[in-house]
């Protein structure tokens, strides 16, 4: 068995035509996931009693078309699972187990999938994809000297998991998506429910897909998306058969290339390159390219950093040793409760909540926080604007390759660098997918497609046609 | 707009934590950066409305019905410290 090629289709074919069972799949997957745990550490928890039992609960039919029973999955660990523990990459969140399953863990589990563990992230998913896990860094299976960005990504391309969740706060699933080769969407803001996901941005996060392809996140998608009445951001928008809505001709679509685009900070050459290499067989599909002014667009990443701060100051300041979570030894409550946070949290998301608070404090909040909020309508509107004109804006995702770890876990900026372009769709709360681009070197990187909201199926559309003829050859493990 | 070395322990003391000197020192150079990136967009925002979601949020009270909630011994299940009832936490006052 192949497993870095699998997709979802592929494994559905296989169980329809007897090739295999659920028993024989589950287990060489595990077998994998643990061998590969070894080499890249993926995943921050890997549990074979609760993978058995999930396995063993599959009640779904397997090898139906559309179908995600048997499909083995891995969630972001700041999604909760009952019975596995959610670390949130942090410390302080060790020995944490949900008493109760996100709604999309629920979905997923109805569905029949096997969820094979959970994947390392970002303490709390804040940063840029850099890897501040407390459980260390994962490394990426193209390249073992740089990030993968998320461990959920780094298990998709080394072939443990056919399909991942994670969170997407200011493009950390995307950026994962470009440095692993795969693809990345994160919806629309409200639709996937968002109940039992530890987000640190609860403006701003998202939950979205990971896999090798269009269908693959066509299927995930139709699964998890929907109105959910425990979070009151959800939305009650129909949910499209999305595997029907990736079919069709891209001719006639419009794309926006931003002005000034190679103007953005870090840009490297390779991925100008990449970017403009797509944007020639867009434009051979029949794409219309047109150029759009956003201006407000290279102030996303400081405004979002600055909103994220403040919402982070606030929405994880109940991580203080009472309820759950580690506890410091100390004398009295307000020791407890500094000693536990000092003790437990990373220096990154220490400096980052501490802007946060200072963000948030009567001399900086109008003049700061009230400033970027101020910016977050003007970016909206410029980009709401543009969307009448064009069906989607193109940039590159990150306008550089993975870093390299080495350089990764060096006092990190609390303005994430890689979040230049894919930060504008979290203050909007558009949909944005990664697209993967230069897939046959060791540096895989990403196209990002942002779109309107609830048309996440028009970008899937551009995946799948840009992904037809790829004949990609996944790392060997 | 300028930060101090001060700004930032205050707020430290606020978010419940104890920064390292070095810590203090890379956030005070961090911030720094990000008030001049900041300034660049202060006069582009005068007269804009905030947003602080990007959907609008209808309501957060559901309809006054009794429903099944977490009982109590699970969501006392993580805490570091709890008897069946509560939480325990150390004394509130310094002896």
């Amino acid at each position: 068995m192949n497993f870095s090629n699998l997709t979802i289709q592929e494994v559905n074919h296989m169980y329809k035509e007897g090739q295999t069972t659920l028993n024989e799949l589950s287990s060489k997957f595990f077998d994998r996931a643990k061998n590969v745990q070894d080499k890249y550490n993926a995943f921050i928890t890997l549990d074979s009693d609760y993978y058995n039992n999930v396995v063993e609960d599959i009640s779904e039919e397997l090898g139906e078309d559309h179908s995600l029973a048997g499909i083995p999955a891995v969630l972001g660990d700041n999604i909760c699972t009952k019975n596995l523990r959610t670390t949130c990459g942090s410390k302080i969140m060790e020995n944490y187990i949900s008493p109760f399953n996100a709604q999309v863990v629920d979905k997923l589990l109805e569905a029949g999938v096997i969820i094979s563990g959970k994947g390392n992230i970002d303490e709390f998913g804040a940063g840029d994809s850099k890897g501040s896990s407390y459980y260390g860094h994962s490394k990426n299976p193209w390249n073992e000297k740089i990030t993968p960005g998320n461990g959920a990504a780094c298990a998709i391309a080394s072939g443990t998991a056919l399909f991942g969740l994670a969170s997407d706060a200011s493009g950390n699933l995307r950026q994962s998506a470009a440095y692993c080769g795969i693809a990345g969407l994160k919806p629309t803001y409200g639709r996937v429910s968002r109940y039992g996901l530890i987000d640190y941005a609860p403006s701003l996060d998202q939950i979205g897909i990971l896999a090798k392809n269009a269908r693959d996140i066509a299927l995930v998608l139709a699964c998890t998306a929907g109105k959910d009445s425990r979070d009151v951001t959800s939305l009650d928008n129909p949910v499209p058969k999305y595997i029907n809505e990736i079919q069709g001709q891209l001719e006639g679509l419009k794309v926006g290339i931003v002005k000034n685009w190679e103007e953005a900070g870090s840009l490297e050459n390779e991925v100008k390159k990449s970017f403009q290499k797509e944007i020639e067989t867009l434009k051979e599909k029949g794409v219309k390219i047109i150029e759009v002014d956003i201006p407000s667009l290279f102030h996303s990443s400081t405004v979002t950093a600055i909103i994220g701060a403040v919402e982070a100051f606030s929405n994880l300041a109940n991580f203080d040793g009472v309820r759950f979570g580690c506890r410091a030894e100390s004398k009295h409550l307000h020791e407890m409760y500094i000693k536990t946070r000092t003790e437990g949290l990373g220096t990154y998301l220490k400096r980052f909540l501490t802007f946060g608070a200072m963000a948030s404090s009567e001399k900086h909040f109008n003049s700061l926080f009230l400033t970027a909020q101020k910016m977050r309508t003007k970016i909206i509107k410029e980009l709401q604007k543009t969307l009448e004109e064009v069906d989607m804006i193109a940039t590159p995702t990150v306008p550089f390759q993975a870093p390299s770890l080495e350089s990764s876990g060096k006092d990190e900026g609390i303005t994430g660098s890689a979040d230049v372009f894919t930060s504008a769709a979290n203050l909007a709360g558009l949909p944005a997918i990664s697209i993967p681009v230069n897939i046959d070197t060791s540096t895989p990187t990403g196209f990002q497609l942002m779109g309107r909201t609830f048309e996440e199926g028009t970008l899937l559309k551009v995946l799948h046609s840009l992904e037809i003829n790829k004949n990609i050859q996944w790392p060997t493990v | 707009m300028t930060v101090s070395l001060e700004e930032i322990k205050k707020a430290a003391w606020d978010a419940r934590l104890e920064l390292t000197s070095r810590e203090e020192e890379v956030l005070l150079e961090e911030v720094t950066q990000l008030f001049e990136k900041a300034a660049t967009f202060i006069k582009n925002a005068e007269g804009i409305d905030p947003t602080f979601y990007p959907v609008s949020i209808t309501s957060v009270m559901r309809e006054d019905k009794i429903q099944p909630s977490l009982p109590v011994s699970k969501a006392l299940s993580n805490a570091p410290d709890a008897d069946d009832f509560c939480f325990h936490v150390p004394r509130i006052i310094e002896e």
